[in-house]
């Protein structure tokens, strides 16, 4: 696998849209955790000023910062700019099809299973990055906030790179499935930010728990907002949530392998 | 000795619409393959399917007596269709990519573009190259490794007339080094000019198979054959006259002092002379014509274009 993901570097490494939106995310990572500290603190501040009339600089009395929950608040914020790598890999495969590579490859001589599977490991090379990208975010806020780095943020930056592997598993099966860049796009972020919450809804009704079982969701629950934890009172067990995250995985593997394997490219 | 490739009742269909229809031929080993047809007529579908980015609806093909598999299409150069590139990498790092997953090492690319007059643009990004510039480098990329088949779909697309020239001669050269060559065309000349051997499809069926002189001189199996004979004598009249009565002529055409005979080819030019100078008329000229490949192809596909 490593020569095909080798062959596959070769083909993204130069590509500008790649290196525009990787270096995007990777700031973005630092910068919209970094934001939310500077507005939590400062809305703290303003309390404080409002209710003892001191002017003192804010404090994390909510503890979301703090050792054990640091982690999940970093990997909460970063999670929210999982779309931009999503796009990465919708317009990574459709220009495949635009430009027919997809079809030179396999007249070349790979296997239509091996262009799949090529993208299906560099989806989760990129989720390593992802999920080594959310440590190293924790490390520098913690920093910031004089917090520790615990066992829990092992966990959940092992939680992070299921996540990300969901969500970007989900992009590369809309775009073998509609095979136009527009399109997919559109259907990932209608799902993921519109249709999905309308399924909450709707779901909730039946049964408190069932929202969590949704495709994304599933993997968003994984990492619940912090402090707030027990406002997810109907959250899974970790173990179930795991469960449903890696079938969703599978699902998504497997109709896009079977879409790719089987179609005329 | 197994065919190089050997196509097995293909059929495919897309949709409700027949592309292939119970296709067969084999392509011997050593020959410039034409596989000729109006647009439309199924040569691309055909190579698809033998380059598995296609499936069939039925049937099967053979590569060397094997089943098609990934190892073969590494050791076949595949020009199908349109280049199929990265346009945002130059012409030498599309190359590497394609040696990487042919399993060739790098050191056959600067001599592929020298072939193809390309090696001064090789650091240019794919997407600036013309049209014939994009042409050569897919047939530069066929290169590759050096391997003994080579499929090319319309590979004089996009090229300038001398672009063409060359790349024929690189095929009629190709061909000298003992490889074998398809090639899929709508284009008469080029095939007639090239190929050994030639197909005609027509909305997906196989009209007609053989060698470029079979199908010229219709003596394949399932085709209605006729010749055309060119005749002369001192009495054009009489000679025209005393045709008339010969059995099995289809059409008489006098032109310049010569006639031009259609006649089936149960005919030969000894009973034609034979039967003229029983008549008293004695020939001046008598020239079996070879048919062109746009006259043959044109009575068995019929005039009128596909689209």
């Amino acid at each position: 696998m490593l020569k095909y993901l080798q062959i596959e570097w070769m083909k993204i490494k130069n590509y500008r849209v790649f290196q525009v939106f990787s270096i995007l995310y990777l700031l973005g990572i630092i910068v919209i955790i970094y934001i939310f500290y500077k507005v939590y603190i400062s809305i703290i501040g303003e309390l404080q000023k409002a209710m003892t009339g001191t002017n003192s600089e804010g404090r994390d009395i909510l503890g979301i910062f703090g050792s054990d929950y640091l982690p999940y608040t970093v990997c909460f914020w970063t999670s929210l700019l999982l779309y931009l790598p999503g796009m990465i890999i919708i317009n990574l495969f459709i220009n495949e099809v635009n430009f027919k590579t997809h079809r030179q490859n396999i007249i070349d001589g790979w296997k239509r299973e091996t262009f799949i599977f090529t993208k299906i490991s560099l989806i989760a090379c990129i989720s390593v990055a992802i999920m080594i990208m959310n440590f190293l975010a924790m490390i520098i806020m913690a920093s910031i906030v004089h917090a520790e780095i615990t066992k829990e943020a092992v966990i959940v930056s092992l939680f992070s790179f299921l996540q990300a592997f969901v969500y970007l598993m989900f992009a590369l099966f809309l775009a073998t499935f509609f095979r136009r860049s527009g399109i997919a796009m559109i259907v990932y972020f209608i799902y993921g930010l519109i249709l999905e919450w309308i399924l909450w809804w709707l779901v909730v009704k039946i049964h408190p728990s069932l929202p969590h079982f949704l495709p994304l969701q599933s993997s968003d629950s994984l990492i619940p907002f912090t402090r707030f934890r027990e406002l997810y009172k109907d959250l899974p067990s970790v173990g179930v949530s795991l469960a449903v995250v890696c079938g969703y995985a599978l699902l998504f593997i497997t109709l896009a392998v079977r879409k790719y394997k089987y179609d005329d490219l | 000795m197994s065919p190089v490739l050997a196509v097995q009742n293909m059929t495919k269909f897309y949709g409700s619409i027949r592309a292939l229809n119970d296709v067969s031929f084999n392509v011997p080993k050593g020959s410039v393959f034409g596989i000729l047809g109006p647009n439309g007529s199924g040569k691309t579908t055909l190579l698809g399917i033998v380059m598995d980015i296609l499936k069939p609806t039925r049937g099967s093909y053979l590569w060397n007596g094997q089943p098609g598999s990934s190892e073969q299409r590494k050791q076949i150069g595949t020009l199908l269709e349109t280049p199929n590139f990265y346009h945002y990498l130059s012409g030498q790092k599309n190359l590497q990519i394609a040696a990487a997953i042919k399993e060739r090492g790098k050191k056959d690319i600067p001599g592929v573009l020298e072939k193809v007059n390309l090696f001064q643009r090789k650091d240019s990004k794919f997407s600036s190259y013309s049209l014939g510039m994009k042409q050569r480098l897919a047939i530069a990329s066929t290169l590759l490794g050096n391997p003994d088949i080579l499929v090319f779909d319309e590979p004089t697309n996009g090229l300038d007339p001398a672009g063409i020239a060359e790349i024929r001669q690189l095929m009629i050269d190709l061909n000298k080094q003992g490889k074998t060559v398809i090639m899929a065309s709508h284009i008469l000349d080029e095939v007639e000019k090239v190929c050994t051997h030639v197909a005609i499809l027509q909305k997906g069926d196989l009209k007609t198979v053989g060698t470029v002189n079979e199908v010229l001189s219709g003596t394949t199996s399932d085709t209605v054959n006729t010749l055309e004979i060119e005749l002369a004598a001192e009495n054009i009249a009489m000679l025209e006259s005393i045709l008339k009565s010969l059995p099995g002529i289809i059409h008489i055409q006098t032109n310049n002092g010569n006639i031009l005979l259609q006649c089936e080819d149960s005919l030969t030019t000894t009973t034609i002379n034979k039967f003229c100078f029983d008549k008293g008329v004695v020939l001046s000229q008598l020239d079996l014509k070879r048919k062109s490949l746009e006259k043959r192809f044109l009575e068995i596909t019929g005039t009128k274009s596909e689209h």
